[in-house]
């Protein structure tokens, strides 16, 4: 038997109408316009830091609806888009091209396993500053050598091989984003449990982790406040307190 | 004597070997059947000697295993691992299961013989294309049809002993495993809906809170979409999840029977 991850905490930042936030003007809670995000893909951030198990429908029945709700005001029959900038698609469509046609040396499942292994062994349940900082160091390694990726299947029938290798370059962002802002934050709290820094440290790390992820290793943090109060006076806002058993 | 055979382009070929790497531990040897839609080759049947010592148990361990590390264009779906999403169904040594819930052990040692669903269109390697399946399923309006509106304050409730009833056939994931187990469906499957699709027809019949009981028995009363079943029971027989549509076929024939009675 082995831990193994069935959830990620954190995602796009949002509000509760599946708005995605992008902290803009001093304001940590600006709206993209016209960017929307639900279920484990968005962070509306209301599992706190550790999402207990059987509540993962809320993202998707509360949230989908609310996202549904806020379209239905926003949009206006007959709107128009705003014009595409001329070489719209280009970026997917090289993307694509480029792994489909990737002659490196190193097959995608060597690599995943690469991840895989550092993200278990170093980003594990209980993680020290010592492994994550390792395993940063490692898995930039790993994304580094993405580069050199082979694909073997070429064909634009249902090729699992492309499929697999475009969700490995996705999982290699994710995993920097992980490894990096589990590193940066210093404190336990939540699913983040630090051995080198057993206490939840409300002065200095109760906020939300912004992270760019800028190429391998390469990450740039903010941060956002982090919403305590409830939307109406029903019921008393509950302050944060140790979890004890 | 009329000799029968498969059309040429049909006929399945012996495909490339890829031997165990010298020192493996434990080999098993999996022939999997391969079709490459924009080779304009015929099938072929590949053998892959695979050091098991390495790998998990199941099957789907075995295929990840093969993609992995001898060849990454072998082709099938995949998801959950664990038996809930139907995925990974294919003909595992001439039955129906699926992969990920079935052990390399409980094959016996000999040669594991991988193909896909039986009597359905390929795509591509071990994917059928379950386009019509699902458009069967589709058919059925797996869903409420009620007239009466919903309690302002709360849902459609049910009695315990009413959500019983629907507990099993709900559990249904949709992998095809019955339906491509059926010499009706072989012979009929523009036709007849198959078990997986009547199954899921039966659910809403019988559930409390569904309205249109008459409706859907109407649909289904039809000399192939329902009566192609000849209660051969190979449906109830290959399902993984311990289902039996072939019972809830034989209880929508009841139905239709006594309401005319």
């Amino acid at each position: 038997m082995q831990p193994t991850v069935h959830y990620n905490m954190g995602g796009v930042p949002c509000n509760f109408h599946g708005e995605v936030v992008a902290p803009r003007g001093g304001d940590p809670d600006a709206v993209v316009p016209g960017l929307m995000a639900v279920g484990e893909a968005a962070c509306v951030s209301v599992h706190g830091a550790n999402r207990l198990g059987s509540n993962s429908l809320l993202d998707l029945v509360v949230f989908g609806r609310q996202a549904a709700r806020r379209c239905a005001e926003l949009q206006r029959p007959g709107m128009r888009h705003a014009p595409l900038p001329g070489d719209a698609g280009e970026l997917a469509v090289s993307r694509l091209d480029r792994l489909r046609n990737a002659q490196g040396s190193r097959p995608t499942a060597a690599i995943r396993l690469e991840m895989q292994k550092i993200m278990q062994m170093d980003a594990a349940v209980f993680r020290t500053g010592e492994s994550l900082e390792e395993g940063a160091r490692k898995l930039a390694q790993t994304f580094e050598s993405f580069a050199d990726v082979r694909v073997s299947d070429r064909s634009l029938i249902w090729n699992t091989d492309l499929v697999e290798t475009m969700e490995l370059e996705n999982l290699l962002l994710q995993a920097t984003a992980t490894i990096q802002s589990a590193a940066n934050r210093t404190e336990s709290r939540g699913a983040h449990a630090r051995e080198d820094f057993p206490q939840r440290d409300d002065e200095h790390c109760l906020r939300h982790t912004l992270v760019w992820v800028e190429g391998p290793g390469r990450v740039r943090f903010d941060y956002r406040p982090v919403h305590l109060n409830t939307l109406t006076d029903e019921v008393q806002t509950i302050p944060p307190k140790a979890r004890t058993y | 004597m009329a000799d029968f055979r498969l059309p040429a382009n049909s006929r399945i070929r012996q495909g490339k070997t890829h031997r165990a790497p010298a020192g493996a531990g434990k080999v098993r040897v999996l022939r999997i059947y391969r079709f490459d839609p924009t080779s304009g080759e015929n099938p072929r049947v590949d053998t892959f000697e695979l050091d098991v010592a390495g790998c998990g148990p199941m099957v789907l361990d075995a295929l990840i295993q093969i993609k992995g590390t001898i060849d990454s264009s072998l082709t099938f779906r995949r998801s959950c691992r664990e038996g809930i999403c139907g995925s990974c169904a294919m003909n595992i040594d001439g039955l129906n299961r699926l992969a990920c819930t079935t052990a390399m052990e409980d094959l016996g040692g000999g040669d594991i013989r991988i193909y896909p669903l039986p009597h359905m269109p390929v795509v591509k390697d071990l994917v059928p294309d379950l386009t019509n399946f699902y458009a069967q399923y589709a058919s059925v309006k797996p869903w409420l049809v009620a007239q009466t509106p919903p309690p302002p304050d709360g849902e459609r409730l049910q009695s315990k002993a009413e959500q019983e009833k629907i507990d099993r056939p709900a559990a249904c994931i949709l992998c095809a495993c019955c339906s491509t187990a059926c010499p009706s469906y072989w012979w009929n499957s523009d036709r007849f809906l198959g078990p997986a699709a009547l199954l899921a027809a039966y659910r809403w019949i019988i559930d409390s809170r569904d309205e249109a009981t008459g409706e859907r028995l109407d649909a289904l009363e039809d000399p192939f979409r329902l009566y192609r079943c000849h209660t051969i029971m190979n449906c109830t027989d290959v399902c993984p999840k311990d289902l039996n549509p072939a019972k809830a076929i034989a209880e929508i024939k009841r139905m239709l029977v006594e309401r005319t009675s």
